[in-house]
């Protein structure tokens, strides 16, 4: 990594992830990621009622703060023209690019890691029959198997910031706007939603959502992971294997494609 | 030799259906350059297309020699700018500010070249301030400061004056020049202030509608503008301007006291017409002498011919 780069990055961490960004991410997290402890307990059935649709919610929140923090990197630093000044200096268009989306993506990716890493380890620490609520109702019954869920969990999540980053990145450079851009994004999110909530969850296309889609990655892969290397039995129910490729594919193949295009626009954005 | 500061040739920028730059053809080569114009003649545009921000329709541009296209990191290198509403860092110290940017222009000694660059503009003292809590003068002084940081070989200046008390305009007059002229540092000033320009600057580009409509020396143009216009003093001003306004060669003819102002149209022998009119209507002639005006004067009728 040259010092510019290291420079570059340094710089996006500390100007976007200042107050209250940070901390109101975090904030809303932890709400999060209580929630989910709370109904992991036993005696917690009321409070699982209560607060069911806000940990369901869990991935929107992931998406969604993702997408404000690009917004502000890209869109909001073209509005201010922050990037103009920038560009200013002995740095291309490439490694500005670079800079900003790695040093976000991670530290986007840190946050809500360390926050899926605490809730793992409380999960762990007051021993109940495990529920990992956050994608659906995929329940354990084996403690021992939830590093392996941990572990997917994180990688959905891996799979939801990158699309929601690309996408509000693209956005981003095409509206050259912070606040329309977020409004575009959440036209689709929630568009989307609506439609493959429309078409109900018995085709793939419906797995083109981000309440189906991470859940399919999560269940399928989970009842592989216990059918493959444990003798406990777990069944997928409807969900096929084309429906977690659709799912996969959708976060993945999706979050590539908006990224490209995001380079390549930003090498010709005209910046007056 | 030094390289001119910009050579643009047949640019072309534009935005949709409007125009910014209109097949420019340029050379700037001042130790002190100033453009003015109108706005949307094409001032920032022609600035954005030499820092690589937006990319001409069509031509090329070189700056200190350097392609803008294929070299822009080399042009970068060598430029200190202050774009026209900077946007910097809130969240940042000024001095954190420079430092950062010192090691992005690869500035050997960042921390001392930030306190020197503070100290020049006046901000010294406010250094460890976040750049959020600042005036929008100081604001402005700090752009000045992060274009001046490393003492660049060219320094471009979008609106330099702008949010500046009076005080702060001086200063930044005063910069220019030191730097101009004891660093041997060139500048390219746009602003909308002529006294500004006049002051400071040694070549002047007017622009409109994505051209340069003219260029030159503030005294050239001046002396262009103004050098067919006089003042004749004479014992009766009337009967010598009616008579004058009947020569084909007069422009226009005004009256200013006891003076006759008069403009030709072409370059003529004043004194030998002159002296030839008094004569014929008998008239003592006190006083010739040509109207030199201002910038602003020139600005208008290069923009608003007669």
């Amino acid at each position: 990594m040259t010092g510019k780069f290291r420079e570059l990055i340094a710089w996006e961490l500390e100007e976007n992830w200042d107050f209250p960004v940070l901390e109101l991410i975090l904030a809303i997290t932890i709400i999060q990621v209580l929630s989910l402890v709370t109904l992991a307990r036993d005696d917690a059935d009321l409070l699982a009622n209560i607060s069911r649709p806000l940990w369901s919610s869990m991935v929107f929140v992931f998406a969604i703060s993702a997408a404000v923090v690009f917004g502000r990197s890209f869109g909001e630093s073209i509005e201010r023209r922050k990037l103009v000044v920038l560009l200013s200096y002995p740095v291309s268009r490439v490694q500005v690019f670079v800079a900003k989306f790695l040093s976000n993506f991670l530290a986007t990716l840190c946050l809500f890691g360390s926050a899926l890493f605490v809730e793992g380890i409380l999960l762990y620490m007051f021993k109940p029959n495990v529920y990992w609520l956050m994608f659906g109702d995929t329940w354990i019954m084996e403690v021992g198997n939830a590093p392996f869920i941990w572990g997917l969990m994180f990688f959905t999540l891996l799979l939801v910031v990158f699309f929601a980053s690309s996408l509000m990145t693209f956005l981003s450079l095409m509206v050259k706007r912070f606040g329309l851009s977020v409004l575009i994004f959440l036209i689709y999110l929630f568009g989307m939603e609506y439609w493959a909530g429309a078409v109900g969850n018995r085709v793939p296309q419906a797995y083109l959502s981000l309440s189906l889609g991470p859940e399919s990655i999560v269940r399928y892969l989970t009842a592989w992971y216990v059918n493959t290397f444990t003798e406990n039995y777990m069944g997928t129910g409807a969900l096929t294997v084309g429906f977690f490729l659709t799912g996969f594919c959708y976060l993945l193949m999706g979050g590539l494609v908006f990224l490209l295009a995001s380079l390549i626009l930003s090498q010709r954005i005209d910046l007056d | 030799m030094k390289e001119p500061v910009v050579e643009f040739k047949g640019v072309t920028k534009r935005f949709g259906k409007v125009v910014a730059l209109d097949d420019l053809t340029l050379v700037i080569n001042g130790r002190v350059n100033g453009l003015i114009g109108p706005n949307g003649a094409g001032k920032t545009t022609l600035i954005n297309t030499m820092m690589g921000f937006t990319r001409p329709n069509a031509g090329t541009i070189h700056v200190l020699g350097y392609d803008v296209d294929s070299e822009l990191n080399e042009v970068k290198k060598r430029i200190g700018v202050l774009p026209e509403r900077p946007g910097f860092p809130g969240t940042f110290s000024a001095e954190k500010f420079l430092v950062r940017v010192a090691r992005l222009r690869g500035i050997s000694k960042p921390h001392k070249s930030a306190r020197e660059a503070l100290d020049v503009v006046g901000l010294s003292e406010a250094g460890d301030r976040r750049i959020r809590t600042y005036s929008s003068g100081m604001y402005q002084r700090l752009g000045l400061a992060q274009a001046i940081l490393g003492e660049p070989e060219l320094i471009i200046l979008d609106e330099p004056a702008a949010n500046l008390d009076p005080l702060g305009r001086v200063d930044v007059l005063r910069i220019v020049e030191s730097y101009s002229k004891e660093r041997e540092v060139r500048f390219l000033l746009s602003t909308h202030i002529l006294y500004d320009i006049e002051k400071v600057c040694d070549w002047v580009g007017i622009m409109d509608s994505g051209r340069m409509r003219e260029q030159g020396s503030v005294e050239e143009l001046i002396r262009k503008y103004f050098g067919l216009t006089y003042s004749i003093v004479v014992s009766d001003p009337q009967v010598f301007g009616a008579e004058l306004a009947k020569t084909k060669y007069v422009k226009s003819v005004a009256y200013r006291g006891i003076a006759v102002i008069v403009t030709f149209k072409a370059s003529v022998d004043v004194y030998e017409e002159v002296i030839r009119l008094a004569k014929k209507v008998q008239v003592r002639v006190e006083d010739v002498r040509p109207v030199l005006g201002s910038l602003d004067e020139v600005l208008r009728r290069v923009l608003i011919p007669d």
